[in-house]
């Protein structure tokens, strides 16, 4: 009897093992997920490397969150945001605004300054002037009443009372050109603190990485092409390791008049669309940098644009107008330049 | 006799079943946890946020979704998409014409339709 029940416990524990040991066959393995929301008017696309759907979705959920949060403080369109604050009180007296918008103005100050004001966080009283909806440009005698409304040096920051002004009625900060990079930025913060140990943040195209994907490789970047037909028409690939990037171009808001392109990257100084340069993607640490900088460099053209990206230590691809490349040194390794699908001549 | 030979020798055939049909489930559970793996065929829509259709790219479908600014149409022929009508101001989505990677976006209407899985060799996000 007892040699039996033996038998029967040796066999119910070699089964009882060979199931054990299939289960434990696929370990806890790292895999990508991904979400997108629309959020900061634009479609925000979370990627994150996890064990599991439920710690994925939780630190998601809070980078989201986190997104949109500070969506609410920056909205141009919302009366509710701080931004609109700070625009109703222009010329009467300075807003209280949180940490985060001083942090996020204060940068745009930052490059403003380094980049000679090519990127100006105040050029919305003159490009509220177009529509670029109804084809609107507007007239000369126009542009040159605005400009005086459109200077960073008027947009007056007290970090130790908390507040924002700007000093002339008619002025407006706009922090589309930069609150997305920022975004991103805060997401990834907010994405290590859950516990991720890799991730990629594209705020539609505003886009931070850190961590490796499983299997050890590199998150990759498609750069898009300006003249392609859409988002999967790229012209290159870069590798992003810890890095971000971020493109500006003449094609996102346009319209065509009179053969010439109308492009939403108004020169502050001028009031017009910036001339010269189809796209630029800037590469480096920080989304709240790679976002403005792309806008500084784009208007300030092929040479002094390089050389801005270079002074803050960030890189730059640039395609101009007539589709040459021409990139910082430190790219010249790193990014893939893909055969153009497409002829380059239209405009 | 070893303990080895008499217990082989009072194994029923009862105790083969078992041994079997564990053998087995252990087996298939690897199989099961393989499985769910991203194909490069598929086709996701989704409308704000939500997955409404999840498309094979080699069967022809056509469907609408519903967003905020009305029907968006989309056809799935010959293993490529496209958005084939969309109640936006620019078109921008119908302007992209056939793909078989990558994505359409329709923001306006809040339509993303997206082509495959994971990039394998593809790229992982698009700047610009």
């Amino acid at each position: 009897m007892k040699e039996r029940g033996l038998k029967r416990l040796l066999i119910v524990l070699l089964a009882v093992t060979l199931t054990l040991s299939s289960l434990s066959c696929s370990p806890k393995k790292e895999r990508m997920f991904k979400r997108s929301e629309f959020l900061l008017d634009t479609i925000v696309t979370i990627t994150v490397v996890a064990g599991s759907e439920k710690e994925a979705g939780d630190a998601m959920d809070k980078a989201f969150e986190e997104i949109r949060r500070l969506g609410g403080l920056l909205d141009f369109f919302s009366p509710e945001s701080e931004i609109s604050a700070i625009n109703r009180n222009a010329g009467i007296t300075p807003v209280a605004v949180s940490p985060e918008t001083l942090d996020l103005l204060e940068r745009a100050s930052e490059v403003s300054a380094g980049s000679n004001g090519a990127f100006d966080i105040t050029v919305g009283a003159v490009v509220s002037l177009y529509d670029f909806h109804r084809k609107v440009r507007p007239p000369d005698s126009l542009i040159r009443e605005r400009l005086p409304l459109v200077n960073f040096r008027d947009l007056i920051l007290d970090r130790s009372l908390g507040t924002a002004f700007l000093r002339r009625k008619g002025m407006t900060v706009d922090a589309g050109g930069i609150a997305k990079g920022y975004a991103a930025d805060r997401a990834v913060e907010v994405l290590k603190s859950a516990g991720i140990s890799a991730a990629l943040v594209a705020v539609a195209g505003d886009i931070r990485a850190y961590g490796s994907k499983p299997g050890g490789k590199p998150w990759l970047v498609g750069i898009r092409d300006p003249r392609g037909s859409g988002l999967d028409d790229i012209i290159a690939t870069i590798p992003l390791r810890d890095m971000a990037v971020s493109t500006s171009g003449d094609y996102e808001r346009f319209f065509i008049e009179d053969g010439k392109r109308i492009h939403h990257l108004i020169d502050p100084k001028t009031g017009h669309p910036a001339g010269g340069v189809m796209s630029v993607t800037v590469v480096g640490p920080l989304a709240v940098y790679t976002d403005s900088l792309a806008t500084a460099v784009f208007i300030s053209g092929i040479e002094k644009g390089l050389k801005t990206a270079e002074a803050f230590g960030y890189d730059a691809l640039m395609i101009d107008a007539s589709g040459g490349i021409h990139m910082t040194d430190a790219l010249k390794g790193r990014i893939a330049m893909l055969p153009r699908a497409k002829e380059n001549g239209r405009r | 006799m070893s303990l080895a030979r008499e217990t082989f020798k009072e194994i029923t055939i009862y105790d083969w079943v078992l041994l079997v049909v564990l053998v087995l489930v252990s087996i298939s559970g690897s199989f099961l946890v393989r499985g769910i793996a991203s194909t490069g065929d598929t086709v996701r829509i989704e409308v704000g946020g939500k997955l409404i259709y999840r498309l094979s790219l080699s069967e022809e479908r056509t469907v609408e979704v519903r967003g905020p600014a009305g029907i968006t149409r989309v056809e799935v022929k010959g293993g490529r998409v496209r958005v084939a009508d969309s109640p936006c101001p620019n078109k921008l989505c119908v302007r992209q014409g056939w793909t078989e990677r990558g994505a359409i976006i329709c923001l306006p209407n809040r339509v993303v339709v997206t082509i495959g899985g994971d990039a394998e060799g593809g790229v992982d996000a698009v700047s610009g």
